[in-house]
């Protein structure tokens, strides 16, 4: 995926910047839009005129979404979230090495790997995006129901954030047979014509040889 | 590393949370970890940078978070601020520090918000000078986002060209001397440095620190450096991230891989340095002959001025490139004067700005715990 370039993102901040210091703007966000949303006849008015896309495939998300796959449309494909707590650093090269193969079959998802392992270098190997949250050993034992919480809301803003489809947990073996499965079915939901192929495989990619 | 909450902590201890930006190189974890350890062993301090070296500050006893960069997501700018915002906000909230201190140049949008939110945390922007003549000069409005803004001093100071080097009002910058994180006491010896390192004990060394390259290739600034210093006899030393690892496999280079690696310079004769702020006054504070090769693609760092200000002083050697067949000229000239401009900047050494820095911060710190 490849954003705007330097260029343009600098146009885009000047213009953001010149439209906030507009008279009337901060009373157009604080007041005038929540209005209109909270408006049931001008919600379904914009929606009428403007169609939004929804639907696995239809909505634009940049993220980064690995080496494994390339195309026009990266940008669409569906953000999964993995969540693979307690997992060593065997286990974290097994799962990548999982996604990476699932992504080269399918085509049909982007991850984004939830560690509570420092496994940094082998995820960036793999291009992916990985957040990091405390373990559960790391958390005072003086407060045992913490950590759960602290975990709910993290996982609660991952899925907000990056617009996650579903969010998957990676065991010992990686992604069990269900959600391998599931993945493989999200492929059959996106659009037909959607532009995403898999890279060629450079010898030293991580992942290459696997089909 | 386990966590401890603000609850645990024992009422007169005061917290502190670091927090860098990602950047290039370890250049902000490096200055926050010497601002964190000269504050008082009983100082509750923490971690939270947007860079994924932050692991290494495990070794210093510090718990850590990770926060990706905007870089490192791919996400839409206005998705990255929100996801920064919320983060850093619910971390002043678990932790409650008395100090949030930022080291970066670019204060993120969504840092004033969680500080507005959470009105004890007092706030302290650790900002290195040597910007680029009219570069991110936007940026000083955001010093009022703070309660203190901290400049590491730096030894090419006379030359800043930049907007930082004569702020005035709310942007003036409290300068402290140039901080490293560890002095020149502080070194292991020659022996135990090249035990620590693996590296042969006998024979020079040279430690060639100027970013990701391609060794076997003396159109490029490592290869030219590591042939010229091969010609010489002199072993060369690469410090390499893991991920470039592979880039030096083959290669007759040693790969260096410790943090913080400074405090085993005594194992180098001779060092080949971008000058970013780290490497430059490590290598001067630290008597290491050197040679400064700038890198000029940065956005805001001006390494040219630092290298040419430092050679004008007799302190280094400054060279624009060492392709062309330049590096042989220049590791012969650092064999034969190296010493004595070594010797000229360590003369020059303001000392280490590290503990004005750390006792700032606490006072600061103090300041919040009073409220």
């Amino acid at each position: 995926m490849s954003g705007p370039s330097p260029r343009t993102r600098a146009v885009q901040q000047r213009l953001a910047r010149t439209a906030k210091r507009m008279p009337g703007y901060q009373l157009l966000v604080t007041e005038a839009l929540p209005r209109v949303r909270r408006n049931p006849v001008l919600s379904d008015l914009a929606w009428r005129v403007f169609a939004p896309r929804h639907g696995a495939g239809q909505v634009d998300v940049p993220l980064h979404g690995g080496r494994h796959l390339v195309g026009r449309d990266l940008s669409l494909l569906p953000v999964v979230g993995v969540v693979a707590l307690g997992a060593d650093e065997d286990g974290v090269d097994r799962l990548l090495d999982q996604l990476a193969d699932l992504q080269r079959t399918h085509r049909s998802f982007r991850p984004v790997l939830v560690l509570d392992l420092a496994a940094f270098a082998a995820v960036r190997s793999h291009g992916y995006v990985v957040e990091h949250v405390l373990a559960r050993a790391d958390w005072p034992p003086e407060d045992p129901t913490g950590w759960e919480r602290y975990l709910a809301e993290r996982l609660a803003g991952l899925t907000d954030h990056y617009q996650l489809w579903t969010m998957l947990d990676a065991g010992p073996e990686g992604l069990g047979p269900r959600d391998r499965a599931l993945l493989a079915a999200l492929a059959d939901r996106l659009p037909e014509d959607l532009d995403v192929r898999v890279a060629p495989a450079a010898p030293d990619d991580p992942g290459a040889g696997h089909r | 590393m386990p966590v401890t909450t603000a609850a645990q902590a024992p009422p007169a201890a005061a917290s502190v949370l670091l927090v860098s930006s990602n950047g290039a190189g370890m250049g902000h974890l490096t200055r926050l970890l010497a601002y964190a350890r000269r504050l008082p062993a009983t100082t509750r301090r923490h971690v939270l940078s947007l860079s994924q070296a932050v692991p290494v500050v495990a070794s210093e006893g510090l718990p850590w978070e990770y926060l990706p960069s905007h870089g490192a997501t791919g996400l839409r700018p206005a998705s990255w601020r929100a996801l920064f915002a919320e983060r850093l906000a619910r971390t002043l909230d678990r932790l409650d520090p008395d100090v949030l201190v930022f080291d970066g140049t670019h204060p993120y949008t969504g840092l004033d918000a969680a500080l507005a939110a959470h009105p004890r945390t007092r706030a302290v922007w650790s900002r290195r000078g040597m910007w680029k003549t009219g570069r991110n000069v936007d940026q000083l409005a955001k010093s009022s986002w703070f309660d203190l803004v901290l400049e590491p001093g730096d030894l090419a100071g006379a030359v800043d060209p930049g907007a930082s080097a004569d702020a005035t009002g709310a942007a003036a910058a409290h300068r402290v001397a140039p901080v490293t994180l560890v002095d020149r006491a502080e070194l292991t010896s020659r022996q135990l440095a090249r035990e620590a390192l693996g590296l042969p004990a006998e024979g020079p060394l040279a430690l060639v620190a100027l970013g990701a390259g391609n060794i076997n290739d003396t159109d490029d600034e490592v290869g030219a450096a590591a042939a010229a210093l091969r010609a010489q006899g002199v072993g060369v030393c690469v410090t390499a991230p893991s991920i470039a690892a592979r880039a030096y496999s083959g290669a007759d280079v040693h790969l260096v891989r410790h943090f913080p690696l400074s405090e085993h310079f005594a194992a180098f004769d001779l060092a080949v340095a971008a000058p970013g702020y780290n490497s430059f006054h490590e290598a001067l504070r630290l008597g290491v002959p050197t040679a400064f090769v700038p890198n000029r693609a940065t956005s805001l760092d001006d390494q040219v001025a630092r290298a040419r200000y430092a050679a004008s002083r007799g302190w280094a050697l400054s060279v624009d490139t060492l392709t062309g067949g330049a590096a042989g000229g220049v590791v012969e000239q650092l064999l034969t004067e190296g010493s004595s401009l070594a010797e000229a900047a360590l003369a020059a050494d303001p000392g280490n700005g590290a503990q004005e820095a750390a006792d700032l911060i606490l006072g600061t710190a103090r300041s919040a715990a009073a409220r």
